[in-house]
C-alpha cells in the first residue's frame, strides 16, 4: 500500500501523550477507516507505547478495526428489541446470501459483515446498518432488496 | 518528622504497620499467612484474583488485602466461614476454565492453584467443575519455553513482570472477558515483539501455563527435584540461581532465580537457559595427551608425570621465567589463589596473568592511581535506587550485564533516575536517556574533558569536596583552562549543546553515578579514560555516597576475584605488590619457600610476544581461550605453535586447547564448590549441584596435585580450607569464611571476622588518603582510518552469547536463536558500498580478514563497523589491534581501521 500517512497532526492534538491512546486510535480510525499497521508502529515510536500494549487496547474494544473496511460494511444489530423481532434470522440469511460469517470480509473486498450489541434504534427493530446508514423493520424480503440494490450499484 | 505508628488488630492480635502498608504487607510481615494468587512482593499489587480477601470491621464487603491501604485501628479477620466461602467461589471459577489434569502436569506439587484448591475446594465439588474449557488458537513455542494457553488463569503476573521487572513491554492481555490471554499481539511470536528470553515471566507463572522446555526432560516430578543455590557463571553481575537437578538422572533440568539476592526475581537468558553445556557431549572426561598430532586419553598419573617432566626440564634449562601461567576469570577464587601460588611459590615466576588484562587492566591501574582501589566504588542496589543521574559510557549494559541493565531501566521508568548515555552505537539504553551522545570511538578523553571544562567554567564543581578530599585540582584546572571546549567536541564529533546538557545534568544532580565498561578501558588510552572519569566524579563530589561513584562493570563472573587473588603479574593476593620486600617476606614465610620472584612478571599480550620470540617455552592455561579472545589472533596462534609445551585445563577442546600438548579436564561450576566475587566486590558461594562424570577433577584439586608435584606439600580437604588460607594473607578478604557467606555473601574490604563488609568504597576517606586529580590530554588511538582502511571497527557483546562462545554455542536454544555473527554497519556507509542487510561481506584490517553477515542499521555511527567476538567463524579478533596502553598493557580492542567489501 502506497499511502503517505500523516499522523503527527493527530498526535499533536493530544500533545503526544500516551494516556490519550484510545482517542488517538479512534481519530486514526476515523481518518483511514481502520488502523493500518504502519501507522500503529509509527505511533508506538512517537508516544512510546509498545505495539503489545496497543494490541491490548485494540483487541479490547470491538470498535477498532485492523483491516481496511470493505466497500459495503453491513452491521446487524443483535440488541434485545432486534433479537425478539428476528435479528438472528436476518443475520443467518445475510450470512448464507453473501457466504460470509459475522466478522469476515469477502475475498473480493466488497462486503464485510459484523454484529453489534445495540445501536439504539430499537423502534425500527430489527435493524441493519450499511456504511453508517440505518435500515429498519427488516425481513428476508427487504434484505433481498437491499442486497440486490448494492449489486446493481456495482454494475453501473 | 518521626515516623507515624499505625496499629491494627488482626485476629485479636495488635500489629504495628508502616504508613504505606497494605493489609497484606503488614499482616504477612507479622507472620500471619494470607493466600494469594496474583500477588508478588516485587510487583505492584493488582487485586485481580480476589483470593486475598479479608474482613475489615465496618467495611460492607470483604476487601482485597493486597490493594487496600491500612486504616489506623482497623479490626481485621483473616479467616472465617464467610472468607472461606468467598475464596472457594473464586478458586472454583478459576478451576472451571482450567484443565483438571494435575496428574500429568509439570507443575504438579508446585502449583499455587492446586495448593489452594486442596485447601478450599471439597472433593464433592470437583465433578461440577469439569465443564466447558475455553480454547484458543494462540500459541507461543520458542527455543526456551512454551505458553500453554489452556492452562492460563489470567492472573497477569507474566504481563506485570514483563512491564515492571524486565521492562520489555512484550506482553499485554488480549481481548476481553472470558477469552483474555497474555499475548504479544498482531499474531507475533514473543521474539518478534522484542522478547529477550529472560524467562522471568515463566518463573512467576503460578500454574502450568508458562513452562520452561527443559523441565519436560525430567523423569522426576517437580517436587522431587533437588534445589541448589549457587552463583551464575556468566557475567560479573553475580546473579544467584537455584539449580534444579533431577536426582534420577543427575542432570540439571531447570534454573530459577534465588529471590533473596542482588538479582531478586531477574535472570537473563544465559543464566536461566544457558546451562546445558554442562552436560554437553563435547565435555572432556579424562586427561588427553597429544601423541603424533592426535589427542589420546591418558591417566591422571601419566598426564601429571609428563607436565612435571617437561616443566622441570624447561626450568633447569632456562629458568622459571621461561614458563607462564594464564589463570581464569571463570574459575573460583580458591582456584585462582592456588594457580598463582603454583606460579609464584612452586615454580618461582610472576609470569601470571589472565583475561582481566583484556578488559579492566586500565581500570585497576587508573582507579588505583586516582582513588587507591581499583574496583567498583558502589553497589548495584545503591546505583539503581539512589542515583538521580547515571552517566553510562562505553557500557552496553542491557546486552553485557543484562540484570543491571533491567534495573537501570526500572529506575528510569519509575522516575527515580535520569540517564546520560555516551556510545558510538544507539544502544538500547539510549532510548531511555535524557541525553544521548554518539562519540567517535577512541575520543572519550576529549568528551569527558569537554564535560569537565564546562563544569569548571560554569562553576558547577563541588568546592568543599575538592578542598577536603582531593589533591592536585589546581593542576587539572590550569590544564583544562588551556583547552578549547569547541575543539574537544569536534574531536569527539558530538554536538556542543548535548555535551553542555549532559555536563550540567551530571554536575547538578544530588547524586550522580558513572557506569562504564570496556568501551572505556580497551584503548591505548584506557588508563587515561579511567582517570578522566575519576576526575569528573571528583570535581562534582560524586564519590563515597550512595548513588554515586565510578563503577566499572566487570565482564566475567569472577574476573574481580581472579584479580583480587593475585592472578596478575605485579601483585600477590589482595593487591600486595610483588616488588615490596615486606610482602615478599610475608608470603615466603607463609608459603614456606626460600625464595619468591621480586620483579613484575609478563602480561597476557607480552607472554604471547615472548612466546613468539622463543623466550616463553611453556604455558599453563586454565579456563581461558586466547585464540579467540585476544587481539591479533594470528599472532597468538603463531605464538602457541612455537611454545614447546602447552598445558590447557578446560571443559572442552577449545580453539586454544587444540594447540595443547596436554589437556586436563576441569569441572564446571555445577560440579564443584567455591566462591566467585562479582562486580560489586561481593564474594558469593558456588555450590556443587551435580555429581561429576568421567575422571574429571575439580580444578582446585588439579592445582593442589600440581603444587605437590612442584614441592609444596599442602593438602586441602575442601575449598573452604583454601578460603581460610586466603583470609590469613589477604587483608581485604581477612574476615571471609564460608560460614559467613551463607546468605548474601560479603563485599570486600572485609578485614576481620566481625566486619560487615563494605558496600561503598572511599566513604570518608579515599583508600589512598586523598583523591588525586590527573592531568589528561586527548591522544589519538593507535590506528586511525585512512584511504586504504577507511572505517573504524569496534567490538562488543551480544546478550545471548558469552565471551568466546565455548559455553553458549553448546546450548541448543541459544545457538538456534543466534547462530552466526551479524556485524553492523551504518546505512550511509552501506549505501556507498552497495551492501544490504543479510549480505556476506569481508572485513579486513592490516592484521587479517573475516567473512561475516552484515546488518545495516542507523543505530551505529557513520564510519563505524561493529562486530561481536563470540563467533569463531567470524573471529573479530583476527582484525583487532594489539597495540597496548603503556601503563596498564591493555590492548586497543575497541578501535582499529578496516575496510569492508561485498563478497
Amino acid at each position: 500500500m502506497n499511502v503517505d500517512f500523516d499522523i503527527d497532526s493527530i498526535l499533536a492534538r493530544y500533545n503526544f501523550d500516551s494516556s490519550a491512546l484510545i482517542q488517538i486510535l479512534s481519530d486514526v480510525q476515523d481518518k483511514y477507516g481502520y488502523l493500518p499497521r504502519e501507522v500503529l508502529e509509527d505511533i508506538s515510536q512517537k508516544i512510546e507505547v509498545s505495539l503489545s500494549k496497543m494490541w491490548g487496547v485494540i483487541s479490547f474494544y470491538a470498535l477498532f478495526k485492523l483491516k481496511p473496511p470493505a466497500k459495503y460494511n453491513i452491521t446487524v444489530c443483535q440488541g434485545t428489541a432486534c433479537h425478539v423481532s428476528g435479528a438472528k434470522r436476518n443475520l443467518e440469511y445475510i450470512e448464507s446470501k453473501l457466504n460470509l460469517k459475522a466478522g469476515e470480509h469477502s475475498p473480493d473486498g466488497k462486503y464485510s459483515l459484523e454484529t453489534v450489541a445495540c445501536i439504539g434504534s430499537c423502534a425500527l427493530a430489527p435493524t441493519i446498518v450499511i456504511n453508517g446508514k440505518v435500515y429498519g423493520r427488516n425481513t428476508v424480503k427487504t434484505i433481498d432488496k437491499l442486497l440486490s440494490r448494492l449489486e446493481e450499484g456495482e454494475k453501473k | 518528622m518521626s515516623e507515624e505508628k499505625i496499629s491494627i488488630i488482626v485476629d485479636g492480635q495488635k500489629i504495628l504497620c508502616k504508613k504505606d502498608d497494605t493489609y497484606l504487607s503488614a499482616i504477612t510481615r507479622a507472620g500471619i499467612e494470607i493466600p494469594t494468587l496474583c500477588h508478588m512482593e516485587e510487583l505492584k499489587p493488582s487485586g485481580a484474583c480476589r483470593i486475598c480477601v479479608i474482613e475489615v470491621e465496618g467495611a460492607p464487603n470483604l476487601v482485597a488485602a493486597c490493594v487496600t491501604p491500612v486504616r489506623p485501628n482497623a479490626v481485621v479477620t483473616t479467616y472465617n466461614e464467610r472468607i472461606h466461602r468467598a475464596r472457594q467461589t473464586n478458586i472454583e471459577l478459576l478451576l472451571r476454565s482450567h484443565p483438571l489434569n494435575c496428574i500429568v502436569c509439570n507443575k504438579n506439587g508446585v502449583c499455587t492453584l492446586q495448593k489452594l484448591a486442596y485447601q478450599y475446594v471439597p472433593k464433592s465439588r470437583l465433578s461440577k467443575l469439569e465443564g466447558k474449557k475455553p480454547t484458543t488458537d494462540l500459541a507461543e513455542v520458542n527455543e526456551f519455553f512454551v505458553l500453554n494457553y489452556s492452562a492460563c488463569i489470567r492472573c497477569q503476573l507474566c504481563v506485570r513482570v514483563a512491564d515492571e521487572i524486565q521492562v520489555c513491554n512484550v506482553l499485554s492481555m488480549q481481548d476481553r472477558g472470558f477469552d483474555i490471554y497474555p499475548s504479544a499481539g498482531f499474531g507475533r511470536s514473543f521474539e518478534e515483539a522484542g522478547c529477550v528470553a529472560c524467562g522471568n515471566c515463566v518463573e512467576v507463572c503460578p500454574v502450568g501455563a508458562l513452562v520452561s522446555k527443559s523441565i519436560k526432560t525430567t523423569k522426576s516430578r517437580s517436587y522431587e527435584l533437588k534445589k541448589t543455590v549457587t552463583t551464575c557463571t556468566y557475567c560479573g553481575v553475580g546473579c544467584q540461581l537455584e539449580i534444579l537437578v533431577d536426582p534420577k538422572q543427575n542432570k540439571i533440568v531447570n534454573v530459577q532465580s534465588h529471590r533473596d539476592s542482588i538479582n531478586g526475581l531477574s535472570l537473563c537468558v544465559k543464566g536461566r537457559y544457558g546451562w546445558n553445556y554442562v552436560h554437553h557431549q563435547d565435555r572432556i572426561n579424562t586427561p588427553l595427551i597429544k601423541k603424533d598430532g592426535k589427542f589420546v586419553e591418558s591417566s591422571w598419573e601419566e598426564a601429571f608425570d609428563l607436565i612435571e617432566k617437561q616443566f622441570k626440564k624447561i626450568i633447569s634449562e632456562s629458568g622459571p621465567d621461561s614458563l607462564a601461567f594464564l589463570t581464569s576469570a571463570k574459575c573460583t577464587n580458591e582456584e585462582n589463589y592456588l594457580m598463582q601460588k603454583l606460579s609464584r611459590a612452586a615454580i618461582g615466576t610472576n609470569n601470571i596473568d589472565h583475561c582481566a588484562r583484556l578488559c579492566h587492566a586500565s581500570t585497576v591501574t587508573g582507579l588505583v592511581k586516582a582513588f587507591g582501589s581499583g574496583a567498583m566504588t558502589n553497589s548495584i542496589s545503591d546505583l539503581t535506587n539512589d542515583a538521580e543521574v547515571i552517566f553510562i559510557i562505553g557500557s552496553n549494559t542491557t546486552e553485557a550485564h543484562p540484570v543491571i541493565g533491567t534495573k537501570i531501566k526500572q529506575a528510569v521508568k519509575n522516575g527515580k533516575t535520569k540517564l546520560i548515555v555516551a556510545d558510538p552505537r544507539k544502544i538500547e539504553l539510549s532510548d531511555y536517556a535524557e541525553v544521548y551522545m554518539s562519540q567517535r570511538p577512541g575520543s572519550d578523553v576529549a568528551l569527558i574533558n569537554a564535560m569537565i571544562k564546562y563544569i569548571i567554567d560554569e562553576g558547577l564543581y563541588d568546592e568543599a569536596f575538592i578542598k577536603q578530599r582531593t589533591e592536585d585540582f589546581e593542576k587539572l584546572k590550569e590544564n583544562i583552562s588551556k583547552i578549547d571546549f569547541s575543539s574537544l567536541c569536534k574531536i569527539a564529533n558530538v554536538e556542543e549543546e548535548e555535551v553542555k546538557k549532559a555536563a550540567s545534568l551530571y554536575a547538578t544532580a544530588k547524586t550522580a553515578a558513572i557506569i562504564y565498561a570496556m568501551g572505556i578501558t580497551q584503548h591505548t588510552t584506557g588508563t587515561d579514560n579511567v582517570l578522566s572519569l575519576a576526575n569528573l566524579a571528583m570535581i562534582t563530589g560524586n564519590v563515597g555516597k550512595p548513588g554515586t561513584g565510578v563503577n566499572p562493570l566487570r565482564g566475567q563472573n569472577n574476573v574481580q576475584g581472579a584479580c583480587d587473588l593475585g592472578g596478575l603479574p605485579d601483585v600477590f593476593p589482595g593487591y600486595q605488590k610483588v616488588t615490596n620486600e615486606e610482602n615478599i617476606k610475608k608470603f615466603k614465610d607463609f608459603w614456606g619457600v626460600d625464595k619468591l620472584d621480586n620483579k613484575e612478571g609478563l602480561t597476557v599480550v607480552e607472554i604471547m610476544n615472548e612466546a613468539h620470540k622463543g623466550n616463553i617455552r611453556g604455558i599453563y592455561i586454565m579456563g581461558e581461550n586466547p585464540v579467540i579472545s585476544d587481539p591479533n589472533v594470528n599472532h597468538v596462534r603463531e605464538a602457541l605453535e612455537k611454545v614447546e609445551f602447552l598445558v590447557v585445563q578446560d571443559l572442552f577442546i577449545t580453539e586454544t586447547a587444540k594447540y595443547a600438548d596436554v589437556i586436563l579436564p576441569g569441572q564446571s561450576f555445577a560440579e564443584k564448590d567455591g566462591t566467585y566475587t562479582n562486580t560489586e566486590r561481593r564474594v558469593q558461594r558456588v555450590r556443587k549441584a551435580i555429581e561429576t562424570e568421567g575422571s574429571r577433577l575439580p580444578d582446585w584439586k588439579i592445582l593442589e596435585i600440581m603444587l605437590n608435584r612442584f614441592g609444596i606439600e599442602k593438602h586441602y580437604n575442601s575449598p573452604s580450607e583454601i578460603m581460610d588460607e586466603i583470609a590469613q594473607v589477604t587483608p581485604i578478604y581477612g574476615g571471609i569464611s564460608y560460614e559467613r557467606l551463607e546468605n548474601r555473601g560479603l563485599q570486600w574490604p572485609c578485614p576481620s571476622s566481625d566486619h560487615p563488609g563494605t558496600p561503598i568504597l572511599h566513604k570518608d576517606k579515599f583508600s589512598r588518603g586523598k583523591g588525586k586529580f590527573h592531568t589528561i590530554n586527548y591522544l589519538d588511538p593507535d590506528e586511525l582510518p585512512d584511504d586504504e582502511y577507511p572505517l573504524i571497527l569496534t567490538t562488543g557483546r551480544n546478550l545471548f552469547h558469552f565471551h568466546t562462545g565455548e559455553m553458549t554455542h553448546r546450548v541448543a536454544g541459544i545457538h538456534q536463536r543466534k547462530p552466526i555473527e551479524k556485524s553492523e554497519i551504518n546505512v550511509k556507509d552501506a549505501k556507498k558500498l552497495g551492501i544490504k542487510t543479510g549480505d556476506k561481506v569481508i572485513i579486513e584490517s592490516r592484521r587479517g580478514k573475516v567473512l561475516t553477515e552484515v546488518k545495516v542499521t542507523d543505530r551505529i555511527k557513520e564510519g563505524v563497523v561493529f562486530m561481536t567476538f563470540h563467533f569463531k567463524d567470524s573471529a573479530a579478533n583476527l582484525l583487532t589491534n594489539d597495540a597496548l596502553d603503556p601503563l596498564s598493557k591493555i590492548p586497543e580492542l575497541k578501535v582499529c581501521a578496516v575496510k569492508v567489501t561485498k563478497k
